[in-house]
């Protein structure tokens, strides 16, 4: 068996509140450009949901009177009933982390590619450092993703939140499962499992089953297990509990496909540089929905380890 | 009475747990459980808490949901170890303050589980507890828990619960119709069943301060007694709890039973039940360890192995079969399957024969079930069911949703006909080493009569001239609806030539049983030429030049898949490959032809058996929990040591170094049992012949020794294999001669009196004098 150094008993409870949305409004950056205006439906429906005002926000290198922004924005008074439209002055991007700081944001939603546009990247520049920089929630919307979303008009049916076994990605199930429970949505998990590659080695991770004996029994105690491990603390109990294997960002934009998911809520600890930024920025550009990333930090724990005392 | 508070057990007999993982909570729970085959309990945490999770089986016990089409499982019933803790009115938790100190350890020579326990409270203060709880051995319907607190840097008052507490039921107890609690005593009616569960509870606590307060908890869902007292700094004080459980599967009136049953253990004092507990264990390791001189992993491994089995089982009780994961968990719903003869009866054949005798006998109290489940299908004879709860009805399903989402098919239910030659095959082990001429001569001969009626016709004779048994799915559960599977062919002819033999040997030895038999079972001769027919035409066929046989018919003509070049892989094999592919490739699940080598090694010659294992070993994606023990079996017996110890351990690794996740449902009890034949029948070498015992010990090199007690007819023989120089010895404990066959098959009568050496491992047996 092995042992288990001491850990803080109410790790568990981290996994519930650490990526935990607060706030009140849902920022809504916007340059101007169509790519980055078909996101405003998603930010509608986050905003319903989560009961939080939509706050359009735009950055420009001078002062912009409201029509001229609306101008800008392409935006008319009547199809922004319940939204907030502001600017401000200065560098996109430092200013929409000030903007995030100052109106108690509990998400921001952006386009992927603003006027910039670059299609052979799947994040453009503003996003991609946003990405990198904000702390709250973001949620990221192509431009296709956002006029389907907008087409669908469902809302938020299906949540889908991809999982690799480590407690550290499950930390994305608290704010899942919140949104699910608000939207009434039903909220799907899939292990993604690159079969080269060794499980997470954070203690707590919970790899596929190597030994099904019985196919009826086996799939049904491993799904059992990984909800009590990583969902007990939550409201919402996940409808299905899938396995994929392959290459991670393919198969989440696979699954996602397959379950016609309308949102995938991915967990990212903030590289784009290793396997899981390249994960992200697969899903980000193959992804037939909008995607939110929750930035989330490795467990700093012991590493459970095989008994050698006497051994 | 020793104080196992005080003294562990030396490190190879104690599994241990050190600190509190919320995530792995549940997975400790099972490894720790603690069973006698009457209950067996998961070990929650007393004080509760959201990860833990409190689950007392009883055997035997089933309920299903109201819809009678619906599977029946085992009960989740009260869980017994409940103890709450409040000091100066504040709840002690581990998630609550600081945790100084958390180790809990099962003690797998006493049989019980300790944990101790410091903890800071919000408000400074420093509570040590113990704690110890056990099934008792001795007295199956006897449950014990004993808790000791000492305040370390304050005085104040302490108050505990010791209850009884119920969330009985699959369904948040929405089956049970009833529920009484009075005075110490709970007890659980289930709706569909009509079981009665009875659990009456009683405590003391010592020392007794005059200012103590006790009384009687009664509430909604507890039964128990509330303590409370002003405890001094640095006092120790213990509470003992005992609990007895009664149901109405064995009497008419569980709750006045266990009501009477806790006066009398009562009376008898819990030192004396502790100790009397302790006894009954160290009774079963005198039959049972198995002792490594090697790595103490290795040794632990198989102890915590012989553990699990020991517990697992009730030798009293023939109305109740073990489930997938005994009783340590919920997985698999307590369902019986071909585990239970395949995987455990060999260990309880060889060491606890009373309990294989109870098992066999589950099985032919559900002959009748086999019988309808054959004329259902067309054939004659015994069809067991693949998977049972309590009654011998199929309880498989036909599709599952599986890990993709896609609903598909369950084969099993319907196909897997070898489980009725795996049953014979039990039937035969046990007799063959128990020499319970009483059980072969009625229950035993019936089940073989019935299950080789099955197999004659099952098999079809074809226009080729040969009998082919079509459309089956072996022990490899990736190739289904398959035609002359080796391992079912291999069984099924040795099921009915073993029914043959007995036939005679009854006719010759006791005339009236086999007149009686045949009378009630409607045998004439003309059918035991048919057996003989079909036994002797089935298709079983060693390939002359490449000395293969081939796992079933067009086995050879798959896709070839370097399984090497999966390496290493986390994912089991159909889970990388896709239903489609697995099925149309030599990747195997388990291999049904290696499994048939080991289990029926007289039939084929040893170059044979090199040749498959060379074959098949490679082509082995071990999805299941039951292959690598076979490998490690079979690969020790072929000399392939190291590959067998690596096997052994892969094997061991499946509950104690858990990453997956899924001991959490309860051990995996049949991965246990192959770990006990890997020792014992591979590198032990152990094989039940007819009327003799074979051994061929070869060791690994990392043992130095292995010694190891076999219940044989009987007697005890005690076997100790040496490394350097080789060697093997045998001792009898006493009663009538026994015949060992050595490893070139000469014979040899081992007598009370002295000892059998052999100078080699592999070599012939020398008579000695006893050297104890």
């Amino acid at each position: 068996m092995t042992i288990h150094r001491h850990a803080p008993a109410q790790r568990a409870e981290h996994l519930r509140s650490r990526a935990h949305m607060g706030g009140k409004s849902i920022l809504v950056p916007l340059d101007g450009s169509e790519s980055s205006a078909a996101v405003i439906p998603v930010a509608r429906v986050l905003g319903e949901v989560l009961g939080a005002t939509v706050r359009i926000f735009h950055v420009a290198d001078e002062p912009v009177e409201q029509a001229a922004l609306m101008r800008r924005l392409r935006l008319k008074p009547r199809e922004i009933i319940g939204l907030v439209v502001d600017s401000a002055q200065g560098v996109p991007l430092d200013e929409i982390k000030h903007a995030a700081a100052r109106h108690h944001t509990r998400l921001v939603v952006m386009g992927t590619q603003g006027w910039t546009a670059e299609p052979e990247r799947a994040l453009g520049h503003v996003a991609e450092q946003a990405l990198l920089t904000i702390t709250q929630p973001l949620v990221l919307v192509r431009r296709d993703v956002g006029e389907r979303f907008a087409a669908r008009g469902r809302g938020l049916a299906r949540i889908l939140v991809p999982l690799d076994g480590s407690p550290s990605t499950a930390q994305a199930l608290g704010p899942a499962a919140e949104l699910a429970c608000a939207a009434d949505a039903s909220l799907d998990i899939v292990h993604v499992v690159d079969a080269r590659r060794p499980p997470a080695p954070e203690a707590g991770t919970m790899s596929v089953p190597m030994y099904v004996d019985q196919p009826h029994h086996g799939w049904e105690n491993w799904s059992r297990e990984f909800i009590s491990r990583f969902c007990g603390c939550f409201h919402r109990e996940p409808g299905n509990v899938l396995v994929a294997v392959g290459d991670p960002g393919a198969e989440i934009v696979r699954t996602a496909q397959q379950l016609d998911s309308d949102l995938i809520v991915l967990a990212w600890k903030g590289s784009l540089g290793d396997t899981h930024g390249a994960t992200l920025r697969t899903v980000l550009g193959a992804a037939s929905c909008p995607v939110m990333v929750l930035r989330v930090n490795e467990t700093k724990r012991a590493q459970a380890r095989p008994r050698s005392s006497g051994d | 009475m020793s104080e196992p508070l005080l003294t562990p057990s030396p490190n190879s007999w104690v599994v241990e747990i050190d600190g509190f993982d919320p995530l792995l909570e549940r997975v400790v729970e099972s490894v720790l459980a603690v069973s006698n085959g009457f209950v067996g309990t998961q070990t929650a945490l007393p004080e509760g808490s959201r990860f833990s999770n409190p689950a007392t089986f009883l055997a035997g016990v089933f309920e299903g949901p109201a819809d009678p089409s619906g599977v029946r499982e085992l009960v989740t019933a009260p869980n017994w170890l409940a103890a709450r803790i409040t000091v100066e009115g504040e709840r002690l938790r581990l998630e609550s303050g600081e945790v100084l100190n958390h180790r809990r350890w099962l003690d797998l020579k006493r049989g019980l589980v300790v944990r101790t326990w410091r903890q800071r409270d919000p408000s400074g203060r420093v509570t040590r507890l113990r704690y110890m709880h056990a099934a008792s051995l001795a007295d199956r319907d006897l449950l014990l828990q004993r808790l000791e607190l000492t305040p370390e840097n304050y005085s104040g008052r302490v108050e505990v619960l010791t209850t009884v507490d119920a969330e009985p039921g699959i369904g948040g107890g929405a089956l049970t119709q009833g529920m009484a609690v009075a005075d110490g005593l709970m007890t659980v009616t289930f709706r569909r069943s009509g079981t009665t569960l009875a659990f009456a509870c009683a405590s003391s606590l010592d020392p007794r301060a005059p200012e103590t307060q006790q009384s009687a908890l009664t509430a909604e869902n507890q039964a128990g007694q509330y303590w409370s007292w002003p405890a001094i700094l640095g006092e120790s004080y213990q509470i003992e709890k005992l609990v007895v459980v009664s149901t109405s599967l064995q009497v008419s009136s569980p709750g006045q039973v266990a009501e009477r049953r806790l006066e009398e253990v009562r009376a008898r004092g819990s030192a004396l039940l502790w100790r009397e507990h302790e006894q009954a264990w160290s009774d079963r390791w005198h039959k049972s360890d198995i002792a490594v001189h090697g790595p103490v992993a290795d040794q632990r491994a198989l102890r915590f192995a012989v553990y699990h089995l020991t517990a697992a089982v009730n030798p009293n009780d023939p109305t109740v079969s073990v489930g997938a994961r005994a009783l340590t968990g919920e997985s698999y719903r307590g369902h019986v399957f071909w585990d239970t003869e395949i995987f455990l009866l060999p260990f309880y054949c060889l060491t606890y024969p009373e309990a294989a005798r109870a098992l066999l006998l589950f099985r032919y109290r559900t002959l009748d079930a086999a019988r309808a489940k054959a004329q259902r299908l067309g054939y004659r004879g015994a069809l067991y069911a693949w998977e049972v709860a309590d009654t011998g009805e199929e309880v498989t399903p036909n599709e599952v949703v599986a890990f993709d989402g896609e609903i598909v098919p369950i084969w099993t239910g319907r196909i897997a006909h070898h489980i009725s030659a795996d049953v014979a095959y039990a039937v035969w082990q046990y007799w063959q080493a128990s020499g319970d001429d009483a059980f072969i001569r009625s229950q035993g001969a019936e089940m073989l009569f019935e299950t080789a009626r099955f197999w004659a016709s099952r098999a079809t004779r074809e226009a080729d001239g040969r009998f082919h048994i079509r459309d089956v799915v072996g022990p490899d559960e990736y190739h289904e609806r398959v035609d002359d599977d080796a391992y079912t062919n291999g069984l099924a002819r040795w099921n009915i030539q073993v029914a043959l033999s007995l036939a005679t040997e009854l006719a010759e030895r006791w005339p009236d049983d086999w007149r009686r038999l045949q009378a009630s079972l409607g045998i004439d001769r003309a059918e035991l030429k048919s057996w003989s027919r079909a036994a002797d035409g089935l298709v079983l066929d060693v390939d002359r030049g490449s000395r293969l046989v081939e796992q079933f018919a067009g086995y050879h003509g798959l896709e070839e898949i370097n399984l090497q070049s999966y390496e290493p892989r986390v994912v089991p094999m159909d889970v990388l490959l896709g239903r489609e592919r697995i099925r149309g490739c030599k990747v195997l699940k388990q291999p049904d032809v290696l499994m048939l080598m080991y289990m029926l090694p007289d039939l084929f010659e040893e170059p044979v058996i090199q040749a498959n294992y060379d074959y098949y070993d490679p082509r082995t994606g071990h999805g299941s929990s039951l292959s690598p023990g076979v490998h490690a079996a079979l690969g020790a017996r072929l000399g392939r040591l190291d590959a067998a110890m690596t096997y052994l351990r892969q094997t061991a690794a499946i509950d104690l170094d858990d990453r997956m996740g899924n001991a959490a449902g309860g051990v995996h009890i049949a991965a246990l049992g192959s770990l006990w034949q890997a020792a014992v029948m591979g590198f032990g070498g152990v094989q039940v012949r007819e009327h003799a015992l074979a051994l061929r010990p070869r060791l690994p090199g990392s043992w130095r020794s292995l010694c190891f007690p076999i219940q044989w007819r009987g007697r005890t023989i005690r076997v100790l294999a040496l490394a350097d120089p080789p060697a093997t010895e045998l001792y009898l404990d006493g009663g009538d001669p026994v015949l060992v066959t050595d490893p070139a098959g000469g014979e040899q009568a081992l007598e009370a009196s002295g000892s059998i050496r052999s100078s080699t491992l592999g070599g012939r047996w020398e008579i000695r004098e006893a050297a104890r």
